[in-house]
């Protein structure tokens, strides 16, 4: 049983661990570079990085542990570290520490020592220490506890090529011999070590538990009451007599407790403190008085009033920054038929899957325009495919920023200053960033808001967080409130939108309290989070970052898109109505006969069955409710001009770009071309819809409330997928939905009572 | 506890500059399995720690925040109040 997740497909296994905000992350991207993978630890939220690197002729996988304050197995981080370093018998376990604060990083490495596993210890952050006026002895620091020391500066790279050619000799001797005990105890004073010996001594004669853990470790944590202990004494042990083992170390906890007033547990603390003050003590010495630049940055960063104010500042900078590099600058150069034109990457991604992939390929397929063959590869998969690109440029540059960020240490102040203000609706002092990317301010995407929520600590927060953000005002919603606007309120553009920047935070920021309330319920965690000292990133760690999230979301978000894009795809598409225009066809098909099944709930929200199949098409991407509703309307209420309706299609699943229609590509760029259907479409409704009879400003209303609550475009619900489970994706769509239709009914009915 | 009843307090009640001494974490029963008290000494708050306040609580109005040594730890109200401390 506890070697059914050992390592096979390698030579060699190595775990990082220490606490958060040691360089961990930088060390481990050093190592392994771009070789690696981001996955989950079996059962629980917990972030699991792996990668590679190889040396000696050794293939070497390189485990990167969560960050932890202490060993003890209480958090889901503590219990993960603990049982992957028993379970998984690392070759090696390397230990970074904080130089700069080594007596407080030594308590952890303290209870690392303990479980006797060959250790490294990275003293990482050498410079700082440096920069703060203090000598750090490494080798004196060896000495004391017998295993090696290497000093380090990830953020530059200093001593990592000696790291890993320690690590792989310590290995190389691990390998040799079995075991490798370490030779290092701390010494816990005779009256426990007296108490502590006989219990070693029987733990030792078990020859089952002796094959995973240090007989030294297990009956250190016997002695300090820990529970997981006691349960691997009784699970491992297959010899009897392990009930008299327990009952001889909890007398000995109770006659400690009697006659030190003290329980056992807190003096064996107070020893392990003890001796990492002595250690730090002989080890780092301050050669000269440092004032840290920190405090004084931190006196208006974390307060109440200016605090908040940089955080806005900061993160609408570094919202505008995102949106404007992948979307709107156009500052790459692009040769195409007009000779050289600059774009965005975003629009790159377009043209490429829009205009020239399917201009070459046809010009070796030679498929029929119009057929159904034709539609299914470059509309549903081609097209598919590059609407899950365009979020690329996005994903890339949000954590670009947002590695920055956190490497510099200012996610940690954004969290202390908004911690109070929406701990009060069930989220997190971290949501705020994620809100405002997901459309806070208008326009964002939800998808790489979601993304966003990865640094947060607290999984039922961050859960919290990723249910609301799709009720933001993201770049596709726009366009929708922007036509129903101008067509029934034209004089009030700027107080509408305000209205509904107001209404979508307010719903946000009410379903997260609900839900907080009802279905993610638990304990909230409370605000206890180190500051650690400004720093400046690192550019390989924060490129490595971008790119790894980046593929992480083409590999895993990217298929699940694409698929439920191709169902929907198919939805419009069947069954085929011979002969028929554009609007018969879509209104026959799967997703019509749906629109047309749920008039009778639509219509207490005003809704009419055109309105729903254009709703249903807003499921693909928000933006298509705008060509879908064009198809719907325009027949009955204009000359229906043939040349300009082409099938509704759903080309482009991407959240920020209007549907693309592949007929006259090779005309212009497929960019252009989009923005013109985009402005066809809201100019054609704008004019036909304030004449239909069905439409009122109340009606505008109910429908623009229900666009912005209803069911999330399918690549957030493919995200929400990826980011938690199949479950939360499915509650999410169904709650975001009634509730869109509540609120929209509570509208129309109750405006209806005075019009 | 053998300190003297009038200066023992919590962190909470501390204003800023004020320094102290950690005398005991008392965690919320209920709440709390152990994982604080181990959190917080891991972070470098336990007994006989000396601390400092870099921001005040102000009756929860805001995080506090501790300076031990050159760690900075932030601290929510709730946590803030488990901390008994003695001033110095």
């Amino acid at each position: 049983m506890t070697h059914t997740y050992k390592h096979h497909h390698t030579d060699l296994l190595v775990v990082l661990t220490g606490q958060p905000n040691t360089g961990k992350s930088t060390l481990f991207t050093l190592l392994t570079g771009l070789h690696q993978d981001i996955g989950n630890y079996p059962g629980v939220t917990v972030e699991k990085k792996t990668g590679h690197f190889s040396g000696n002729g050794q293939n070497v996988e390189v485990v990167d542990l969560p960050g932890i304050y202490s060993l003890e197995s209480y958090s889901p981080e503590e219990r993960v570290t603990r049982n992957f370093i028993l379970l998984e018998r690392p070759e090696v376990i390397v230990v970074v520490l904080d130089a700069s604060n080594l007596q407080r990083h030594l308590h952890l490495a303290l209870q690392l020592l303990e479980l006797e596993v060959p250790t490294v210890i990275c003293l990482n952050m050498t410079d700082m220490a440096e920069h703060w006026g203090l000598e750090v002895d490494a080798a004196a620091l060896e000495k004391m506890i017998g295993v090696p020391v290497i000093p380090a500066v990830a953020s530059s790279g200093k001593g990592i090529a000696e790291l890993k050619k320690t690590i792989l000799e310590v290995a190389e001797k691990t390998q040799q011999n079995e075991h490798c005990p370490t030779g290092w105890h701390l010494d816990y004073g005779t009256e426990i070590e007296s108490a502590l010996a006989p219990i070693t001594q029987s733990l030792s004669a078990k020859e089952h538990l002796m094959e995973d853990f240090a007989p030294r470790w297990l009956a250190l944590r016997l002695l300090e009451g820990d529970s997981e202990s006691q349960r691997i004494v009784q699970h491992h042990t297959h010899e009897p007599g392990w009930e008299s083992l327990l009952k001889n170390s909890d007398d000995t906890i109770a006659s400690f407790e009697k006659t030190h007033k003290k329980p056992l547990a807190k003096l064996m603390t107070a020893k392990r403190n003890e001796y990492a003050n002595n250690v730090a003590a002989t080890v780092v010495k301050r050669v000269r008085q440092y004032s840290r630049k920190s405090d004084l940055i931190d006196t208006y960063a974390c307060h109440p009033f200016y605090g908040l104010a940089l955080v806005l500042a900061i993160v609408s900078v570094v919202f505008y920054f995102v949106f404007h590099l992948a979307q709107e600058w156009t500052w790459i150069p692009a040769y195409g038929n007009d000779g050289l034109a600059w774009v965005s990457p975003c629009e790159l991604t377009e043209i490429f899957f829009g205009d020239i992939l399917p201009t070459g390929l046809n010009s070796i397929l030679q498929l029929e325009e119009g057929t159904l063959v034709y539609s299914a590869l470059y509309d549903a998969i081609i097209g598919g495919v590059g609407g899950v690109l365009t979020f690329v440029p996005i994903i890339f540059f949000m954590f670009l920023f947002l590695a920055i960020l956190e490497r510099v240490g200012y996610i940690a102040r954004m969290v202390v200053v908004f911690d109070r203000l929406l701990r009060i609706f069930g989220l997190h002092g971290q949501s705020v960033l994620p809100l405002v990317m997901a459309g806070g301010i208008v326009n964002g995407c939800a998808v790489p808001a979601i993304m966003a929520t990865r640094s947060m600590k607290e999984p039922r927060e961050r859960l919290i967080t990723i249910m609301v953000l799709p009720l933001m005002n993201c770049g596709a919603k726009v366009p929708v409130y922007m036509m129903l606007i101008g067509a029934f309120f034209a004089a009030y553009q700027v107080p509408m939108m305000l209205g509904l920047v107001a209404a979508s935070w307010s719903l946000a920021l009410l379903s997260a309290l609900v839900l907080s309330k009802t279905l993610v319920r638990g304990k909230h965690s409370p605000l206890l989070l180190e500051l650690p000292p400004y720093r400046r990133p690192t550019v390989i760690a924060v490129l490595y970052s971008a790119l790894l999230n980046s593929w992480w979301f083409i590999k895993k978000a990217g298929t699940i898109i694409l698929m439920v894009n191709v169902i929907l795809w198919v939805a419009m598409t069947f069954p085929r109505t011979e002969g028929a225009d554009s609007r018969a066809q879509l209104e026959n098909s799967l997703a019509g006969r749906v629109g047309k099944l749920l008039e009778p709930i639509g219509r207490y929200a005003g809704f009419d069955w055109r309105d729903n199949i254009a709703l249903a098409g807003g499921f693909a991407a928000k933006e298509v409710i705008l060509s879908t509703m064009e198809t719907m309307y325009q027949m009955e209420n204009e000359n229906y001009r043939e040349s300009e309706t082409v099938e509704p299609k759903l080309t482009t699943i991407s959240g920020l770009f209007p549907e693309e229609q592949t007929g006259q590509v090779s005309e212009t760029s497929g960019v252009e071309q989009e923005e013109d259907d985009l402005e066809r479409a809201t100019n054609t409704l704008k004019r036909i819809l304030p004449t239909d009879p069905q439409w009122s400003m109340l009606k505008a209303i109910s429908m623009m409330i229900f666009i912005m609550v209803y069911a999330p475009c399918t690549a957030t619900v493919g995200v929400i997928w990826r980011e938690t489970s199949f479950k939360w994706a499915m509650i999410t769509l169904i709650y975001t939905t009634v509730l869109a239709w509540i609120l929209a009914v509570a509208i129309y009915q109750i405006g209806m009572m005075f019009v | 506890m053998t300190t003297s009843q009038h200066t023992v307090t919590t962190i909470a009640e501390l204003r800023v500059g004020e320094s102290a001494t950690v005398i005991a974490v008392y965690p919320d029963s209920a709440s709390d399995n152990g994982s604080l008290v181990s959190r917080l000494a891991g972070m470098g708050i336990f007994p006989e720690t000396k601390i400092s306040i870099r921001q005040a609580s102000r009756s929860g109005k805001r995080p506090t925040i501790v300076a031990i040594g050159d760690t900075r730890i932030a601290l929510g109200h709730e946590v803030a109040e488990m901390i008994s401390v003695s001033r110095n």
